[in-house]
């Protein structure tokens, strides 16, 4: 029997028009689901609304069994919600293992001794495939390894539910293959993992359950073969 | 930390209390406590405006509380300077208290222009306020001076030398921390802060409430030192153009930014003023300031820091 781990019920947020409507998206424990959309259709904004970022104007979120609907962002992050940047937001001002040591000190809870954080950070830039560039500070990266930055940053959160913004974006073939990799073995760890993206190859392959969203309002979900056959979805990404 | 701490702690008391024995020059005293005020007004306009990027651009509010609560109480209720520079302080930390609730909203230029209505609103209250001398302003006596200083302006040097070396010492502890790590992470990106567990509000409410304290305790012993005090030079537009430049010439990335900024540009400003007239003082400030923010906007440690590289 699988028990949710993310409920969003009857979620609305509106920027006077709706940018969510009456959204509800329940994602299971241990589940990859995907999240697609054409542009402007809300993916980002329910992002924002599961972490916190933004408030909800209708509905509620449950994480874990828990009402999270008015908890702080930086609270939600401490039980286990981590997120990616659609758009990299990195500590542009430290090292890329600095930027995984504050997470991962607000993850760990207990003052751990400081040795004992940088060698998890290592860990986890190993991981990622950038622990080369462990010293060195963001603007010194690459678009792709911002990107995995991004990524890396979330891990060091602990993350029970990690959310990814477009974190294939700007990906090659083969780089998107490694990733994806990357992700299944990190959910085959028992990480919970939504995931939004553009590139149809990765989230067909990838998800177990998808959810379509279109000007706000959710026109499908299920898996990934039902996605592709539905006839709304293709009216949204195509037009009639 | 502790050694690092108490040593020169007890060298600064020292300091203040062995130098007016050997230098008797009354102006010396004079123009350095404008140095160690702008010492401490700096550091702590940096400790909110350098590390975690919030412009306060209403530091002469935040020092006429100071100056005036404790002018109030040394009027009074005759109390202690000591004393007085704290109850200055707590009213000033209260004010920064309060301006931290405003960073829920307001960011960037925003916050900065609400900083300069709070000070203009605080000028108008004073300026208007009978039992605070309104514009006439208040005279205060300096009480006889205290052993083992021969006169009460060698004592409010040493006061204020080692109220800076709190401020300094407090500054580079926080930069130091995982506070001021976290100060840096707010200035760099808000939002993903807060998306990796950071309390970015308590944090900024902690760095608002200090700052602000900080500027109350540096006013606060001001009416002893000017022995009459006005809304216009207690407010003086110097003051909060002097806390920003100071930490931008220095340096806003490194503690001892403030410090460096406040002695070379506070000690030019005291020369020129006796060489030169005291009207030069604001020009050269926004000269010496324009070229820095051109030429190196990483201010004096910038540059030291790069030359090591």
């Amino acid at each position: 029997m699988k028990t949710p781990l993310l409920e969003a019920k009857s979620v609305s947020k509106f920027f006077g028009f709706p940018a969510l409507l009456n959204v509800d998206i329940q994602v299971n424990r241990g589940e990859r689901f995907g999240l697609i959309g054409p542009n402007g259709s809300g993916k980002t904004t329910f992002i924002n609304v599961i972490t916190g970022v933004l408030r909800v104007d209708g509905g509620g979120v449950l994480f874990d069994e828990k009402d999270i609907t008015t908890l702080q962002c930086y609270r939600r992050a401490r039980l286990g919600i981590a997120r990616t940047f659609q758009i990299p937001k990195p500590f542009i001002s430290m090292s890329i293992l600095d930027n995984l040591t504050i997470p991962l000190r607000y993850a760990l809870h207990t003052i751990n001794a400081k040795s004992s954080i940088e060698d998890e950070a290592m860990k986890i830039l190993r991981l990622i495939g950038i622990e080369s560039k462990a010293h060195v500070k963001p603007q010194d990266l690459t678009q792709i390894e911002m990107r995995k930055l991004e990524l890396a940053r979330a891990l060091a959160l602990r993350p029970k539910l990690l959310l990814l913004d477009e974190v294939m974006a700007g990906l090659s073939h083969s780089e998107i293959d490694d990733l994806l990799v990357i992700l299944k073995d990190l959910n085959e760890q028992g990480i919970t993992i939504l995931m939004i993206e553009h590139i149809m190859r990765a989230v067909m392959s990838f998800c177990e359950r998808i959810a379509v969203l279109n000007a706000g309002v959710k026109i499908a979900e299920g898996n990934p073969e039902e996605i592709l056959n539905n006839k709304e979805v293709e009216k949204a990404y195509l037009g009639e | 930390m502790k050694k690092s701490f108490y040593l020169p702690a007890i060298g600064v008391i020292a300091l203040g209390i062995l130098l007016p024995q050997f230098i008797k020059i009354s102006y010396f005293y004079f123009a350095g406590y404008i140095v160690l005020q702008f010492i401490i007004l700096s550091t702590a306009w940096n400790l909110l405006g350098g590390y975690t990027g919030y412009v306060n651009f209403g530091v002469g509010g935040f020092y006429a509380i100071g100056a005036y609560t404790s002018a109030v109480l040394l009027l009074h209720l005759k109390v202690n300077l000591i004393v007085a520079m704290l109850a200055g302080g707590i009213l000033s930390g209260l004010l920064g208290f309060g301006l931290g609730y405003l960073t829920i909203r307001l960011r960037g230029i925003f916050f900065a222009i609400s900083t300069l209505a709070v000070a203009i609103i605080i000028q108008m209250v004073i300026v208007n306020w009978h039992f605070l001398g309104g514009a006439n302003g208040l005279y205060i006596f300096r009480p006889d001076p205290i052993w083992p200083f021969s006169d009460y302006l060698e004592y409010l040097f040493a006061l204020m030398l080692f109220v800076a070396f709190l401020a300094v010492m407090s500054a580079r502890y926080i930069e130091k921390s995982w506070i001021g790590k976290c100060f840096i992470a707010i200035r760099d990106t808000e939002e993903a802060s807060e998306c990796t567990g950071m309390p970015t509000f308590r944090l900024k409410l902690f760095a608002t409430t200090l700052s602000g304290f900080m500027m109350g305790v540096a006013g606060a012993p001001f009416p002893y030192y000017i022995t009459y005090l006005e809304p216009y030079s207690a407010m003086d537009l110097l003051i909060t153009v002097n806390s920003l430049a100071m930490p931008l010439v220095g340096g806003t990335a490194h503690w001892l930014g403030p410090v460096i900024g406040s002695i070379l540009l506070g000690g030019a400003q005291q020369l020129i003023t006796v060489s030169i007239s005291s009207e030069w003082n604001l020009l050269v400030v926004g000269i010496v300031l324009i070229g820095f923010v051109i030429l190196a906007p990483g201010g004096i440690m910038g540059l030291i820091q790069r030359g090591r590289r």
